[in-house]
C-alpha cells in the first residue's frame, strides 16, 4: 500500500509571515462651526493630522466636514467599524485616541487569563500511562 | 511512544542523557564529534522546528511558545509599535518531545532564533474596583482598563 500524506490546510496567521495592519482606514469627521470640534480643528489647522497620516502610511485617512459632534471612524479588516466620539476633547487627547485605536485589531476586548494562546498541537504531547513501557509505568 | 522530559543543565551533559535513551546510535555519533554545544539530536528530533518549543523570559516571567503562538502581555510593551518585529534573546529552555536543553542563565543567542512581531496593542475590558475606607460611608470607585500587548511568534528555529 502506498503511503498517503496527511492533508493539512494552512492556517493564515497575521504576523507569522507578513503583517498586515488590521486598521486600514480612518475617517475624521469635523464640524467647521461647532465648539465641540475646536480640538480637532486645531490639529487640522496645524497640519498634525497630515503628519500622523504620513507616519501611518498603511492607513487611509479621510477628512470629512460634517455638522454635529466630531468623531473618528476606524475601519478594520474584519468588517468592524468603530465610531469614537471625540467631542470637546483636546488636541493631544485626540492624538492619543488615534494612536490607540489604530493599533487595535477590531475584535472585542477580552481578558485573557493565560499567557500564551496556541492552536498548535502540544509539542510535549499528552501524558498517558498506557503509552509508556511496562518497566516505566506508574505502579500503585 | 516513550516520551521523557529531561532537563539538562549544560550543553556538555546532553550527551550523557542521549546514552540513556533508545537513540544509542545518535549518541555515539555525537560523542565521537565531541562538540560541546552540539544540539543536533534536538534538531533532528524537532521535526523541522514543528516539534520545537522554547521558554523565553520577559520581565522574568516565563512564556512557553511554539511557532505561530500568540503571547498576551498584560501591559503595554515599552517603545513597541504594532508591526514591529522583536528578537527575543532571553531563552532559558529549548525542547522537543524527547529532549530538553535548559540553561537557567539564558541559552547562547547563536544557538537559536526566536522572533516575535507586535500584532496588537489593545486594552482589557473596562471594569471598576470599589474600595471602602474606614469611617466613611461612601465607596470609592476606580476605573480599570489596563493595556494589553499581543505578540505573534514569527520564527523559532535552531541555527
Amino acid at each position: 500500500m502506498p503511503v498517503k500524506a496527511i492533508a493539512r490546510t494552512s492556517i493564515s496567521r497575521n504576523g507569522v509571515g507578513a503583517f498586515v495592519s488590521p486598521c486600514y482606514k480612518i475617517s475624521v469627521n469635523y464640524c467647521n462651526w461647532g465648539g465641540s470640534s475646536t480640538g480637532l480643528r486645531e490639529l487640522l489647522n496645524a497640519g498634525k493630522i497630515d503628519k500622523i497620516a504620513q507616519e501611518k502610511s498603511n492607513i487611509i485617512f479621510e477628512v470629512i466636514k460634517r455638522t454635529g459632534h466630531p468623531s473618528l471612524k476606524f475601519h478594520y479588516n474584519n468588517d468592524v467599524v468603530q465610531d469614537i466620539n471625540i467631542a470637546n476633547l483636546k488636541a493631544h487627547e485626540i492624538v492619543n485616541k488615534l494612536d490607540e485605536y489604530s493599533q487595535r485589531s477590531g475584535n472585542d476586548l477580552f481578558k485573557f487569563n493565560h499567557r500564551v494562546l496556541s492552536i498548535n498541537d502540544s509539542v510535549r504531547g499528552v501524558w498517558s500511562p498506557l503509552h509508556t513501557p511496562k518497566t516505566h509505568r506508574h505502579k500503585i | 511512544m516513550f516520551r521523557n522530559s529531561l532537563s539538562v543543565r549544560s550543553i556538555t551533559s546532553i550527551n550523557n542523557i542521549i546514552t540513556t535513551n533508545a537513540y544509542r546510535s545518535l549518541a555515539t555519533a555525537s560523542i565521537q564529534s565531541n562538540i560541546t554545544s552540539d544540539l543536533t539530536p534536538l534538531k533532528i528530533n524537532s521535526n523541522g522546528s514543528r516539534d520545537l518549543y522554547a521558554i523565553f523570559k520577559l520581565h522574568n516571567i516565563p512564556y512557553l511558545v511554539t511557532k505561530g503562538d500568540k503571547v498576551y502581555l498584560p501591559f503595554k510593551l515599552k517603545n513597541a509599535k504594532v508591526g514591529d518585529s522583536l528578537k527575543l534573546n532571553n531563552v532559558t529552555t529549548l525542547g522537543s518531545p524527547e529532549y530538553t536543553f535548559k540553561v537557567d542563565q539564558g541559552i547562547n543567542n547563536e544557538l537559536y532564533e526566536l522572533k516575535a512581531s507586535v500584532v496588537e496593542i489593545t486594552k482589557e475590558p473596562y471594569y471598576e474596583v470599589y474600595r471602602k475606607k474606614q469611617r466613611c460611608r461612601r465607596l470609592k470607585t476606580f476605573p480599570v482598563e489596563p493595556f494589553q500587548t499581543v505578540l505573534m511568534i514569527n520564527e523559532l528555529k535552531l541555527t
